[in-house]
């Protein structure tokens, strides 16, 4: 469970993040929305603890966000996966193993993603989709209660994507607690349990995709995201 | 020397029948240097056969000469060997030892007084305080001597080491084909006029491998400068002629191959001067000519102080100096010109041997350096690298009139092997 | 610490099998090779190889390491999204980075000197030669590497890490010449010794001019400064000046490194 308390984040005088309040539940999937420079990806970045919040706290579990324990709980798939040139992703696996003391086998998801031969191959020698797929095994390996994906499925070919979201089903079911950035509503509308919609630095609504659609009456949740976000504007 | 022998031909001539050998040695009827000199008379021979004589103080009145073989030692106890004060005296073939520092007279293996026509060849000289002091004499040979002294940089002591080969108010005097090392001074000259030195060793001295003062008329010739403390000094002197002399391996924080002082209308040519911090310092001098001399891999070649004018340096070589030329004036008096430089980055498109642009050889940093001397702990800096650059391009601060107008596109001289 | 340990293996063998060190090693093999081979005087080619080091060992160092850190930000994010202390990540990535360059330094010089052994006149003097240019890497590293955590934006990183460098291997002589010549009047051996040891550029120079017997060159000032650096104390100075410059970068980039945003 991840609770923000009135968390704030400003860059200079640029205020990024507004008194945000707000709980992922356990178990859940929950998918955060927001147009672009909304303050996502500042928010996850709270959350793991890159970006230092300027007022309010993070509890993870129980665990301030600025302990290292903390971390433990989490594992994050960023954006980009440009990790390194000329090892391959078995090391990358290894170091993180390293890392975080365990050393999981990761024979089946490697066979999930197909991933087969690229696991030898220099990581600067991959495609984006491939590595992508590395960063994805990284993030689902290590059985952490909580994962993290900043926009985890673009990039990914249309198979894989399918694969992936399935992933993310499967360890719903297992328990885990998921927490996604996404502009793919499709996506979105198929995984997510819940959605958290950022506007300018503050929680607009958070809940249940369908009580978007009801709110808005929009048929998809594309729509609803339109329409609401014309009647906040207005508003 | 012909002039000596025709003169010991004449005085036995006049003597004939006196100029008989006395035979000396231990088991002899003469057992002493001493009573020997004393039966003798002028133009006789005294012959010391092998073994060690213990020899003090002893003066030398008469015309005679002394001459040992291999083995003969005559051993001083600490005192002063022989007192020479005779003309035409002759001491050849001996070893001289152990004649010890004395901080109130002046000791020596052999000391000379008033004496002209000496005949001083082939002697091993060891242990001594001074090898061979000459005052006041004149037409005297000095040659084959081979003076070595206890002196090292670890127990140097400038008031505790004489000389190897003093001359003091002499004149016309040979000096040649000497070895003389680990003194104070190798061959020390003051008030000596119109003399020869040539093809002497001097190695290894802990103050100057030669050293003169108030000496005019003095030619040097092929003699050999090396690893001495402070290389040569050459002071308050005019017409000092040096050809063909190697000054090499006078490396030290005050060492020169050459250093000149108050020198003038000398001439200074074909010498070789490799490896000296300094190959030459000149100080307030005046009307010499360098040329055909080469300077190879030395921290300065030349250092030209601004008080010196009407030098002419031409047709050297200065090839791997660290440093061609540096000096502490904005303005020169000095003529340079003809020389080889191997900084020299011009061209000859007429291919007449000749580059067709100037060579400056004082680059700016020499010229800081000489301001403002700690400013060398920047040597070889970029910044430094890039200021003498951009000083070569437009000249601003370095002496505008130090320059060479023909700098030569190969050595000049083939002296470069020059070694004897 | 172990974490340290692992990033810098990680960091290391990823830039050791880089084209980049690959390259930079070659590059001081052929150089050392070269100029001692081919120059005739090894007092020249050393002085020639000295100034290589001295002007390309900080240059290549602080480009190489604001380069690396700005093009890994992902992999940075993903190390610090682990649960590892941020200043024992920040320590491996720099040891990786900084290993390699001085690696690349030792080795290339290695292989030139060694090829050329039978041309070598004096080894104590190319060995200072190699613990010049691996002490400038890790320095340059560590200054490199506390711009690039202390600014964000890449190219006033990297800019800034071009100043640096440009202040230290020839503007700073400029200032110091200045100085020199301001106070010629005056015995100024000692301060000389002081601005010199500030930089550590003008020390790794020299350092190995001292070792080249032109301290005779020098005159008066020459011996002061070859009393100095030759004396135990001087010596000990001089590594804690270049100890310092080494670790106080790192310090500063653990301080900010703790208390930035990613």
């Amino acid at each position: 469970m991840i609770t923000l308390n009135s968390v704030s984040k400003s860059f200079r005088k640029n205020e990024v993040l507004k008194d945000i309040c707000f709980t992922i539940d356990e178990g859940k999937v929950i998918s955060l929305l927001g147009p672009n420079g909304s303050g996502k990806s500042t928010l996850i970045k709270c959350i793991l603890n890159l970006v230092r919040p300027s007022g309010g706290e993070i509890l993870i579990n129980g665990f301030s966000s600025v302990d290292v324990e903390a971390r433990n709980l989490i594992s994050y798939m960023p954006q980009v996966a440009h990790f390194a040139e000329n090892i391959n992703a078995e090391r990358l696996l290894k170091l993180i193993g390293d890392l975080r003391g365990v050393h999981p086998d990761p024979a089946k998801l490697v066979e999930y993603f197909q991933l087969g031969d690229h696991m030898k191959k220099p990581l600067g020698e991959l495609s984006g989709g491939t590595r992508q797929k590395v960063s994805a095994v990284i993030a689902f390996l290590f059985e952490s209660p909580i994962i993290i994906l900043d926009e985890p499925t673009v990039g990914l070919d249309p198979v894989s994507r399918v694969k992936f979201k399935q992933l993310v089903l499967e360890e719903k079911a297992r328990g885990k607690t998921i927490f996604f950035t996404s502009h793919i509503m499709s996506d979105v509308e198929e995984v997510a349990d819940e959605i958290a919609f950022l506007l300018e630095g503050r929680i607009v609504f958070s809940g249940q995709a369908s009580t978007l659609l009801q709110d808005t009456g929009m048929p998809t949740l594309e729509r609803a995201i339109a329409a609401f976000l014309n009647t906040n504007q207005i508003a | 020397m012909k002039r000596l022998a025709l003169f010991l031909l004449f005085f036995c001539f006049f003597h004939a029948g006196s100029c008989e050998e006395i035979v000396v040695c231990p088991d002899c009827p003469i057992s002493t240097l001493a009573s020997a000199v004393e039966l003798a008379v002028d133009g006789d021979d005294i012959f010391i056969k092998e073994g060690i004589y213990e020899v003090s103080e002893l003066v030398i009145e008469k015309a005679i000469s002394i001459h040992g073989e291999a083995g003969t030692i005559l051993d001083g106890n600490g005192l002063t060997i022989l007192y020479i004060h005779h003309d035409s005296v002759s001491v050849h073939h001996i070893q001289l030892q152990n004649v010890a520092t004395n901080y109130v007279e002046d000791r020596a293996a052999l000391k000379c007084n008033d004496s002209d026509y000496l005949s001083i060849h082939n002697l091993v000289i060891r242990h001594v305080f001074f090898g061979i002091m000459i005052e006041k004499s004149k037409y005297g040979l000095v040659e084959h001597c081979d003076i070595q002294g206890d002196a090292n940089e670890q127990n140097y002591l400038e008031s505790a080491n004489g000389n190897a080969i003093h001359l003091w108010y002499c004149e016309e005097m040979t000096i040649q084909f000497n070895t003389v090392m680990s003194h104070r001074d190798g061959i020390y000259f003051e008030f000596v006029k119109g003399s020869l030195i040539t093809s002497n060793h001097s190695e290894g001295n802990m103050r100057y491998g030669l050293h003169f003062m108030f000496s005019h008329d003095n030619t040097y010739v092929r003699n050999r400068f090396e690893k001495n403390g402070a290389g040569v000094a050459v002071m308050y002197s005019s017409n000092v002629t040096m050809i063909e002399n190697l000054f090499i391996n006078n490396w030290g924080g005050s060492a020169y191959g050459l250093l000149l002082k108050d020198i003038t209308d000398s001439e200074l040519d074909g010498n070789v001067f490799k490896n000296n911090t300094i190959a030459i310092s000149a100080d307030n001098t005046g009307r010499i000519v360098m040329h055909n001399n080469r300077f190879e891999r030395n921290g300065y070649a030349m250092r030209i102080m601004g008080n010196c004018n009407d030098n002419v340096i031409t047709a050297n070589d200065f090839v791997q100096n660290s440093f061609d030329i540096t000096t502490n004036a904005r303005t020169n008096y000095n003529d340079f010109n003809g020389n080889y430089w191997e900084e020299y980055t011009g061209y000859d498109l007429d291919r007449d041997g000749v580059g067709d642009i100037p060579f400056r050889p004082v680059k700016l940093f020499t010229y800081i350096t000489a301001q403002a001397p700690a400013a060398i702990i920047l040597m070889r800096s970029t910044f430094i690298d890039l200021l003498n650059l951009a000083e070569k391009v437009t000249p601003v601060l370095t002496p505008e009139s130090l320059i060479d107008n023909n700098p030569q596109m190969q050595p000049v001289n083939d002296n470069a092997e020059l070694s004897f | 610490m172990k974490a340290t340990l692992n990033i810098f293996k990680f960091v290391f063998i990823d830039n050791l099998k880089s084209i980049w060190a690959v390259t930079y090693m070659l590059f001081f093999a052929l150089s050392s090779f070269g100029l001692i081979y081919f120059t005739g005087s090894f007092t020249r080619s050393v002085v020639s190889l000295m100034n290589i080091v001295i002007l390309i060992v900080p240059l290549v160092s602080t480009m190489m390491t604001t380069m690396y850190y700005y093009n890994k930000t992902d992999f940075l994010h993903l190390l610090l999204s682990q649960p590892v202390k941020r200043s024992h990540a920040f320590l491996g990535i720099y040891l990786g980075i900084a290993v390699t360059h001085s690696l690349a330094v030792l080795v290339g010089l290695l292989i030139g000197i060694v090829f050329t052994l039978d041309q070598t006149q004096s080894i104590s003097v190319l060995i200072s030669l190699i613990i010049c240019g691996v002490a400038l890497s890790l320095v340059f590293s560590s200054i490199a590497f506390f711009l690039s955590v202390a600014i964000s934006d890449k190219l006033r990183g990297i800019g800034m890490a071009l100043i640096i460098w440009l202040l230290m291997a020839v503007v700073y002589d400029g200032l110091m010449l200045l100085y020199f010549v301001v106070f010629a009047e005056y015995p100024i051996e000692e301060h000389a010794i002081v601005l010199s040891m500030l930089n550590p550029i003008d020390m790794g120079r020299i350092f190995i001019m001292l070792k080249l017997d032109v301290a005779s060159l020098m005159g008066y000032s020459g011996a002061v400064f070859s009393k100095f650096f030759g004396s135990t104390t001087g010596m000990l100075i001089s590594a804690a000046t270049i100890i310092s410059w080494i670790v106080l970068p790192l310090l500063a980039m653990v301080w900010k490194g703790d208390r930035r945003d990613f």
